[in-house]
């Protein structure tokens, strides 16, 4: 398997239209939700991936190997979707000094991951905390990098994160209470 | 959050159909864009150079005309047949100095000769060979009269040079040299003894020359006596 998805892509690499549908098809699912998280519209996700294919497709010489291909393929289409949100919506991050407090209250998130529900996060939450908290958490990325990506400070990343945390929570909190409510009635 | 995370790389969304066909057409433009670009380099590069080529040719040009017209370089093909000519005055200079110096030598030795022989001869015969020797001396100097004239040339034409330096140095020698000669007997202050090896090795320089030629050296011993 692996053999052949290696000789799959070194055919890729030689331009081979076939190779690269094979390659589009293992991966043009997967990347396309990751895209979907971002800018929260399937179309202009879709325009992004086919960008990042595109892109990929082209530079596939940067690219080592298949092992590292995803990896690669995914960098390109979470920056290609950053950078059509900046382009096409105005994201404003509230300036907030990130203390410890905030810390503290947001560390109750991980009770509520089970219940979470993916797709009301890309729908639901504010632009701006759904760049950072996608980053923070499905990227695995540091403060140091979100910032550098984002162009914005570090303090102003943990205070999204924290924020967006929060957000969630109160989110889930204000979902219970509702069906709470409903089931009393 | 792991739990979330792993939610999210679960997730997958199914691509619309015509999706590949799009990405299929962007791709198929791209190798005659990039051959565009290329040959557009290329040819851009051709140009550069041809241009460049003409520009190297049509410079040269005009400098050789420019060489050619200038005065300046007129000035220094003349200074440079000067120079032939000055170089063959020089050669034909050093030949006849030369020549000059192997008869002055044979003088020399004859008058060696007559010293010899005077010394020989009694006390008697001192006034004739003293009269003798006063006669080749002035001899000598009649004939080496005319050897300054063109190494005066020499130095005139070789004034701006910088070993002009080299003249202090020799003075102080020949001053020394003066006293020496004075502090002699008469027979140093005929001229006699002068070496040869120092005539010969000095005569290339004219200033040289002048300070430890035999003329000079005459006068200054002249105007001393």
């Amino acid at each position: 398997m692996k053999k052949d998805s290696q000789h799959i892509f070194s055919k890729a690499k030689k331009n081979d239209r076939l190779a690269q549908k094979s390659l589009f098809e293992m991966f043009s699912g997967k990347m396309l939700s990751v895209a979907n998280s971002y800018i929260n519209n399937r179309d202009d996700a879709e325009d992004v991936l086919m960008n990042a294919f595109y892109k990929a497709f082209t530079k596939l010489e940067d690219c080592k190997n298949f092992e590292s291909f995803p990896f690669w393929l995914r960098k390109i289409v979470v920056n290609d979707a950053i950078s059509f949100i900046r382009k096409n919506k105005h994201i404003l991050y509230a300036e907030t000094e990130f203390t410890d407090a905030i810390a503290e209250q947001t560390e109750d998130i991980d009770e509520l991951a089970q219940d979470i529900d993916l797709d009301v996060i890309f729908r639901e939450m504010p632009i701006g905390y759904k760049l950072v908290f996608n980053l923070s958490v499905f990227e695995e990325k540091k403060h140091q990098e979100i910032a550098e990506i984002l162009n914005i400070t570090e303090g102003t990343s943990k205070s999204q994160l924290s924020k967006a945390k929060k957000w969630l929570t109160d989110y889930f909190n204000q979902q219970n209470t509702i069906q709470n409510a409903e089931s009393e009635i | 959050m792991q739990n979330l995370k792993s939610k999210y790389e679960q997730k997958e969304m199914s691509v619309s159909d015509g999706l590949w066909d799009r990405l299929e057409e962007k791709l198929d433009q791209v190798p005659a864009k990039k051959k565009q670009s290329k040959m557009i380099w290329w040819r851009l590069v051709a140009v550069i150079i041809l241009i460049l080529n003409f520009g190297t040719i049509s410079w040269m040009t005009d400098l050789k005309n420019k060489v050619k017209e200038s005065p300046e370089f007129e000035f220094r093909t003349d200074q440079i047949s000067s120079v032939r000519q000055q170089s063959e005055n020089t050669n034909e200079i050093q030949k006849s100095v030369s020549i000059t110096n192997s008869e002055v030598d044979n003088q020399r030795l004859t008058a060696k000769n007559v010293k010899v022989l005077a010394n020989s001869e009694s006390d008697k015969n001192e006034n004739q060979n003293t009269d003798a020797v006063s006669q080749k001396e002035n001899l000598i100097k009649k004939e080496e009269i005319p050897i300054p004239k063109p190494e005066e040339k020499l130095a005139q034409n070789e004034t701006p040079k910088p070993k002009v330096k080299y003249v202090s140095s020799s003075d102080l020698l020949f001053g020394v040299e003066i006293d020496k000669a004075k502090s002699e007997t008469p027979k140093s202050a005929m001229g006699i003894n002068v070496s040869k090896p120092k005539i010969d090795s000095d005569f290339p320089n004219p200033k040289r020359i002048k300070l430890f030629g035999i003329t000079l050296y005459d006068k200054d011993s002249i105007t001393t006596k």
